[in-house]
């Protein structure tokens, strides 16, 4: 298993590698000149070639490819074009901001995901499973930033009780204000809910079905125990595996979800970049979102093959 | 294959041949569908007026009977607006996936029938796509390309792509060691009509599935670049512009959110349910993955 | 102030006390008492005050940034050497007094004494010749070259003399260096300035968060006396309207800067908020770019100033919080203003005018970015008139940065944003004359403008110059590349809190007269 794992982490290297030139080059052939973006529209002629100069934009793009992975390699992220200030300290606190939201997201969603999947599993066709399976198609229907605005227009606006956008001052943990973590999680929750129940829920039936769970109903066991004891266990994988799949979905929303409550993340910090088109920062953002994925997806498939011994040869 | 993958288990195609008639029966027996073709067909006709057609006398109204959905700044009316906008939005999504499905399946072919050293290239290729959460994926190649509809299709077909690919992948791999697959091998026919004739005819209702599922999500993706600032913006009132669009008006008018949100709803709520159906129809497990 | 101060300036007010109130807004016009009490009231010292703006600054280098809350910041950290008051006269900075030598050539300015920087040196006049070369220097290309006049030399006379020698006379400097580049920054600091900002102003930089913030707080060896009131200033960056509402109404920002028309409708309703919305020189200007075919025809420029019909524009775009314009670049109240007739639109002259020109089915592109509204609502009101006189326009709706670097200068039809500006140097001279950089086609607008202009910039008696501004007024009105619909109102919103705040006429805002009550 630790053969397959190390495989898996080789596989890494060499896709990071693979998305770091995919970057460079969507990022390097952004129409919307990177000289032009810092000076504005008054510039000339002439004062946009001096920034080039500058910046190192005349360089041909070998050259600059291989100085930047270079750079990445040492620890170097470069400095912002749009900020003037170095990268990799900007960079590496929002990904603190993200990846606490990321997580809070993901406790929440799964076992909040796996019990209403399970409710519904065991009250198949009630009421409950209706309305809960009926709840997850709408909120799975409708954009984040839809659920978002509706949220803080009806939780900030009508009846303020949170707060719509989450400032974060200097240096400051966002769990420092519980509160203006609320409706963002909520936001991409209710998504992560919608899908994964649903998940949940059709393994459970499956499981439930099987004639193991039909036999230990048989001995006489009681319901709970052969719910959680037998049942659970093996309707968790299918929902395992989703979780490594929707890491990347959760990244992308906290894109929409970052930008809308003005949370400073890595997703704003992209859309900012894109903008403003600081290359430099853009380039590492994806590049450090790619590596997060992956390990991300990795996790997942160790997780996996950890419940099911099956997936280890 | 690495272990996540989400494709859909080798039971996968167990019934995909009998399965034909009943995808027809499940297609037509939704109203769904009928209702989006009915509004694709005549929605422009039957809308009171044009969905570019200015007011400066009734601008934001509330709605009522002369403007079902109300007005939007310029006087538009947006009930029409909805219904012209039911082809921009529907066409950009079903081109989205038409893509992704359509780069997703020769691949997965591919890689699943030759395996071996091909499908080793081509999946690693995929993996380095799927290292882009989609959102991202297709942002920065509507960015490099620039904002304009064949691109958001250009775009959010490539990200379709790798997930279509593992899907057909997965299931190209448990039909390719049937038997009637092995022979026509030894009948010595050629790989394309394996291909084409043998294996496509198996996995054709998971095609339609996975295309189905992959409209609702394109619908979705292309109104999240919207509100990014990096999405589609022609004249024409596609739903997720309008949604974008009438968001600054949230609290004034919020008529001009809540009406193409709803269509937004309808339309993704109708193909997943179809999408669904048609999965029970021909029995394939839950293989969507984003 | 110097004997000869008073010949930049003009002696009408632009804002009467009754333009101002009704230009506040209901909200204001509400709270009388309140604002007597306000008046009335000792000034309380301390406290952070908690602005917002739709986008975080930019940069922290004062010559840089082009964003208005980094202009914002910048004003707070640093200072020029002159203010304009809210009459737009120039007021002593750090300069106390000027005085203009061989006929607006050069201008000696007296500096202020004992003005420490945040770092303990004091100001003297090697800063401010080192400040003027730098922002002059062509190999650093900085936003702010140009920004302290057309200058050829800056030179000390003395511990707190400088003399700055220019190229072509200049009557309006005193005014012209109160704009938002012209920042003085201590001669040994300047190559640091992009990382560590040390200036004179009321407050220095504790933090700087790139696309989050600032957190700024109170320079304790500030010259003025009791100033500022505050401790503090954090400078935050919530860019959706409803959030940015909601910050304001739950107290957790107590100034929301830089409304959009339709947030502030909501907000004049809200309890303990004061809505502002004032009359600004901000506009959109269409460009029909004189150097690009079919405008190198001054009568097709012409023609597509008469398509518009500006009041409905003017509600559809900005819900009304705006004035019309005259496709001038000054904006109403402003003391040289000429009393033009006021264009409307007028179809069958438009396709006459384009008919005299011999120009026949037209089809054009009208580029507009959605990242700056209102530009694309206008570009969709000027397709759907054009068409009622037979002159096809696509609208193209692009990405503001491929705008900036495909767009601007390069094609005929588009949308472009301009800030205020505070001088007829920057409102008129360097717009319109031929060879100055916002000129985008460098065409002169009619026959003599050029001159005209040289003339204008260059004559220091006021009445004089009024008078060539008019002249040169009427051929823009006419002929220039720029249709300006209207201005836009500059709108914010804060609570009841925050005394003595003004909105900002030019911008960017100062918090120095600023207090929190308890």
């Amino acid at each position: 298993m630790s053969a397959l794992i190390l495989r898996r982490v080789a596989l890494l290297g060499l896709i990071l590698l693979a998305v770091s030139l995919l970057t460079f080059a969507i990022v390097n052939v952004l129409p919307g000149n990177v000289a032009h973006a810092i000076l504005g529209e008054t510039a000339t002629a002439e004062e946009i070639r001096a920034v080039e100069q500058r910046l190192g934009l005349d360089r041909p793009l070998v050259e600059r490819y291989l100085g930047w992975v270079g750079a990445m390699l040492r620890g170097d992220f470069g400095t912002s074009l749009a900020f003037n200030q170095p990268v990799a300290p900007v960079l590496l606190a929002r990904l603190w901001n993200s990846a606490i939201l990321a997580a809070l997201v993901l406790a929440v969603a799964v076992p909040l995901s796996l019990a209403v999947g399970v409710a519904c599993a065991v009250f198949q066709g009630s009421l409950l499973d209706r309305a809960l399976s009926a709840f997850a198609v709408v909120a799975f229907a409708l954009p984040e930033f839809v659920i978002g605005l509706a949220l803080i227009l009806a939780f900030s606006i009508w009846w303020p009780i949170l707060p719509g956008s989450s400032l974060i001052g200097p240096g400051e943990n966002p769990l420092a204000q519980p509160e203006a973590l609320v409706l963002p999680i909520t936001v991409l929750v209710l998504h992560q809910l919608a899908h994964l129940s649903q998940i949940t829920r059709a393994s459970m039936i499956g499981v439930l079905d099987s004639n193991y769970v039909r036999t230990a109903e048989l001995k006489g066991l009681p319901r709970l125990t052969v719910i959680v004891r037998h049942a659970l266990r093996n309707a968790l994988l299918p929902t395992v595996a989703e979780v490594g799949m929707h890491f990347g979905y959760v990244l992308g929303g906290l894109v929409v979800v970052e930008t809308l409550f003005s949370y400073a993340g890595i997703g704003q910090l992209m859309v900012m970049s894109v903008s403003h088109r600081d290359v430099p920062t853009l380039q590492a953002t994806v590049l450090v979102v790619a590596a997060a994925y992956g390990v991300g997806n990795l996790l997942a498939d160790v997780v996996s093959m950890r419940l099911n011994p099956r997936l280890r040869s | 294959m690495p272990v996540a993958g989400n494709g859909a288990a080798p039971i996968a195609a167990r019934k995909a041949r009998s399965g034909w008639a009943r995808v027809v029966r499940s297609l037509l027996g939704g109203a769904f569908p009928v209702g989006v073709l009915l509004l694709l067909a005549f929605g422009p006709s039957v809308a009171p007026g044009a969905p570019t057609t200015f007011d400066p006398a009734n601008i934001l109204q509330e709605p009522s009977l002369a403007f079902l959905f109300g007005t939007d700044e310029f006087g538009r009316d947006v009930f029409s607006r909805v219904l012209w906008g039911a082809r921009p939005t529907l066409f950009l999504a079903l081109a989205c996936a038409g893509l992704g499905v359509l780069l997703g399946a020769p691949t997965g072919l591919a890689a699943g029938y030759f395996g071996g050293r091909i499908d080793e290239m081509l999946m690693r290729t995929m993996d380095v796509l799927m290292s882009f959460p989609a959102l991202i994926l297709a942002m920065l190649i509507v960015v490099m390309l620039g904002a304009s509809t064949i691109n958001v299709i250009l775009a959010i077909g490539v990200v379709f792509w790798p997930r279509s690919a593992r899907l057909i992948r997965s299931v190209t791999q448990d039909i390719a060691r049937r038997e009637f697959v092995d022979a026509a091998r030894a009948r010595g026919e050629p790989v394309v009509y394996i291909l084409g004739r043998e294996i496509l005819p198996n996995i054709i209702g998971i095609l339609i599935v996975d295309f189905t599922l992959r409209v609702a999500a394109a619908i979705l993706l292309t109104a999240s670049l919207s509100y990014l600032g990096i999405g589609v913006k022609p004249p024409t009132p596609a739903w997720g512009l309008m949604v974008k669009e009438g968001q600054q008006f949230l609290q004034i008018a919020p008529w001009l959110v809540i009406f193409p949100c709803l269509a937004i709803a309808v339309v993704s709520i109708g193909t997943v349910l179809t999408g669904d159906r048609l999965r029970r129809a021909i029995a394939i497990p839950d293989g969507r993955g984003r | 102030m110097g004997a000869d101060n008073s010949n930049g300036v003009p002696p009408v007010t632009r804002r009467g006390l009754l333009g101002g109130a009704m230009a506040l807004g209901g909200a204001m016009a509400a709270a009388p008492i309140m604002r007597a009490h306000a008046q009335t009231a000792t000034p309380r010292k301390g406290g952070t005050l908690r602005v917002n703006y739709p986008g975080a600054p930019d940069s922290i280098d004062p010559h840089l940034t082009l964003s208005l809350s980094g202009q914002t910041l910048a004003g707070l950290l640093f200072e020029g050497l002159t203010d304009v008051d809210r009459q737009d006269l120039p007021v002593p900075r750090l300069a106390t007094s000027w005085r203009a030598e061989n006929g607006a050539r050069e201008w000696v300015f007296e500096l202020r004494q004992g003005v420490k920087f945040h770092h303990g040196t004091e100001m003297t006049s090697r800063d401010v010749v080192a400040t003027i070369e730098r922002s002059e220097d062509r190999s650093l290309s900085l936003r702010s070259r140009g920004a302290f006049g057309p200058v050829k030399e800056a030179k000390a006379e003395g511990p707190h003399r400088v003399r700055i020698v220019l190229n072509q006379p200049c009557s309006e400097m005193p005014a012209l260096l109160a704009n938002r580049w012209a920042k003085i920054a201590p001669h040994d600091r300047l190559a640091a300035l992009p990382t560590q900002p040390v200036g004179t102003g009321p407050f220095r930089l504790k933090e700087f968060q790139p696309g989050v913030g600032a957190t700024l707080e109170r320079h304790q060896n500030y010259w003025m006396p009791d100033r500022p009131y505050l401790d503090g200033i954090r400078i935050t960056a919530i860019a959706e309207p409803i959030a940015q509402q909601s910050a304001l109404r739950s107290n957790a920002v107590d100034i929301l800067e830089m409304l959009a028309s339709e947030a502030i409708l909501p907000l004049r309703r809200a309890p303990n908020v004061k809505a502002h919305s004032v009359t600004v020189g901000q506009y959109y200007a269409i460009f029909t770019q004189a150097n690009q075919a079919p405008f190198t025809n001054p009568k097709v420029r012409e023609a597509f100033k008469y398509i518009l019909n500006r009041r409905p524009l003017l509600m559809t775009s900005l819900l009304g919080e705006g004035s019309i314009a005259n496709d001038v670049t000054l904006p109403p109240g402003n003391a040289y203003l000429p009393p033009i007739p006021q264009r409307d639109q007028d179809l069958p002259r438009a396709r006459r005018l384009l008919a005299e020109a011999g120009v026949s089915n037209l089809s054009l592109e009208c580029f507009c970015s959605s990242q700056r509204q209102p530009s694309p609502k206008m570009a969709l009101a000027l397709k759907e008139e054009a068409a009622k006189i037979g002159v096809n326009i696509t609208v193209r709706d692009i990405p503001y940065t491929d705008y900036v670097a495909t767009v601007a200068r390069k094609k005929p039809l588009y949308i472009s944003q301009w800030n205020d500006r505070l001088t007829l140097y920057e409102s008129l001279y360097q717009i319109f004359h031929s060879k100055q950089p916002f000129n985008y086609g460098g065409t002169e607008v009619e026959p003599g403008t050029d001159a005209l202009l040289e003339n204008l910039i260059a004559e220091v008696d006021f009445e004089k110059r009024k008078a060539l501004a008019a002249q040169a007024m009427e051929r823009i009105h006419r002929s220039s590349e720029r249709i300006i619909p209207f201005f836009m109102n500059y709108m914010c919103a804060q609570s009841n809190r925050v005394q003595n705040y003004n909105p900002p006429l030019h911008g960017a805002s100062d918090y120095r007269d600023v207090w929190l009550s308890a």
